[in-house]
């Protein structure tokens, strides 16, 4: 499969590259690009002009500072793995593809990789026997026969993790910079899955400076490769005598990735077994698989976001300096 | 030149119960080769004979809807990666053939067939379930656990 054509443009700043990418008819940015590529090569994807953001030193850095640990959308996740700076991210990026995808893919890149579904991700060939459906701007869904929306699924790593460290995602644009949480990224329509504007750029993400410790778990077929079929998120922040508050984030069960936070009148319960079984209940209600990855059905994911919350809390708690305290109280 | 090809495999497994996930600890593979004219060759095909015989047993299975195949691609169509790859004991059991070239016979095709059956039985002596057809999904082990254990009450 040959790429179409295109123009190729290599910005020295940002404020350059949010200008080519407003300016310019359909242009694309490109930094890792092992979500854009395999799209053109398909023909899924056919940006007139792809901007070369993967160099720019303004979304190259990892910074540590008081209020939190900043990381630029250019760095590449094997970077993140290696920086080890937060182990739940590090898990979360350490999950991703193949060590090749991670060192190519870029943090940016990886929160606004496109939805995937079994029915779109396909070859000429093979798509052309379809009827285009809503993501290829047609109007039919094949994974529910009489669907009336898109249904391609956030399969994101990193989101799920970075949700429940509550993080936060500064977007550049050629008028200005604005922060916003990151859930807030992602719109959840399968067609277009991330909210930002013509001319935006994710510029880099905050997490909050809070002891906390968390653990991400992946249901996939095999151990590398796969995009998760499943991924739990878990962290937990311990509030001393208050208690724990605990936040979840899950990805690859809707069409965008989730997360919730333990009630604050459960945080002060001092029996784990009560809210592990609430977040896992919660997670079940929340997660909406559908029919459209190879791998496993619906209703096993489903099935599997309980033993996986459940399972990720465990790995949490145990690396937690505080779990003595929690069990003690 | 007619001959026959034997081999056995044992396989060491870990099911999870509460996932239906399988984990092959390791996997014995014995095979008649005749003379090993390559013994280092005839062990290569033997592992070949496995990674094949675990794909088939857990993994590949095509996707088809209305004759359009839905997983076209290796990353749909599930193929084992080196990290489902175990520990493999290979063992040659060398029993010359009188009419082969030095003794040699074929021990390429064979390798990979007595895996699958092997996985089944290993599963069913750790959890007590059968699985009938491949391959062996987690779904498919998690829901016989459960219907011998509505059976048992």
């Amino acid at each position: 499969m040959k790429l179409p054509d295109f123009d190729y443009r290599k910005p020295v700043s940002l404020t350059e590259a949010c200008e080519m990418l407003s300016s310019e008819e359909d242009a694309r940015p490109i930094a890792g690009g092992t979500d854009l590529i395999p799209a053109m090569k398909y023909g899924l994807k056919k940006p007139r002009v792809l901007v070369d953001i993967s160099c720019l030193p303004a979304l190259r850095e990892i910074t540590l500072t008081e209020k939190g640990l900043t990381i630029g959308a250019a760095v590449t996740l094997r970077e993140i793995v290696k920086s080890g700076h937060n182990p739940l991210l590090t898990q979360a990026c350490a999950a991703v593809g193949s060590t090749q995808l991670q060192a190519m893919g870029t943090l940016g890149g990886n929160l606004c990789q496109d939805t995937c579904c079994l029915y779109y991700n396909l070859p000429p060939m093979t798509r052309q026997a379809l009827r285009p459906c809503f993501k290829r701007g047609g109007d039919t869904c094949h994974v529910t026969k009489s669907g009336k929306v898109c249904l391609a699924t956030y399969a994101g790593d990193v989101a799920p993790a970075l949700l429940a460290l509550g993080a936060e995602v500064t977007i550049a644009s050629p008028v200005r910079e604005r922060t916003i949480p990151l859930g807030e990224l992602f719109s959840g329509k399968g067609e277009t899955p991330q909210t930002l504007n013509r001319g935006e750029l994710v510029k880099e993400i905050t997490i909050p400076s809070k002891k906390s410790f968390g653990s991400y778990l992946k249901l996939r077929v095999r151990k590398s490769i796969d995009y998760p079929l499943l991924g739990v998120a878990v962290n937990l922040f311990p509030n001393g005598e208050k208690g724990v508050s605990i936040t979840v984030g899950l990805t690859a069960v809707e069409r965008k990735p989730l997360s919730f936070t333990l009630p604050p009148d459960l945080s002060e319960e001092k029996r784990i077994e009560v809210w592990m079984t609430y977040l896992a209940d919660e997670a079940y209600k929340r997660a909406h698989p559908v029919a459209n990855t190879s791998g496993y059905s619906p209703q096993y994911r489903r099935e599997m976001v309980k033993v996986y919350v459940k399972r990720a809390i465990e790995e949490a708690l145990k690396k937690s300096d505080e779990k003595n305290l929690l069990d003690s109280k | 030149m007619i001959y026959w090809l034997l081999g056995a495999h044992g396989v060491e497994v870990e099911v999870d119960t509460e996932t239906g996930e399988v984990k092959i600890l390791k996997v014995y593979a014995a095979q008649d080769t005749g003379r090993a004219i390559h013994p280092d060759n005839c062990r290569a095909q033997l592992q070949g004979g496995v990674s094949m015989g675990i794909g088939f047993a857990l993994y590949e299975n095509i996707l088809l809807e209305d004759g359009i195949t839905l997983n076209p691609s290796l990353l749909d169509y599930k193929l084992p990666t080196a990290w489902e790859i175990p520990e493999i004991e290979t063992i040659l059991v060398e029993t010359p053939h009188k009419e082969g070239p030095y003794g040699a016979k074929g021990m390429g095709e064979t390798t990979n067939v007595a895996l699958p059956p092997a996985l089944a039985n290993a599963i069913y002596d750790a959890v007590g379930v059968r699985i009938y057809d491949l391959p062996i999904t987690p779904e498919k082990i998690l829901r016989a656990l459960r219907e011998s254990k509505r059976e048992e009450k």
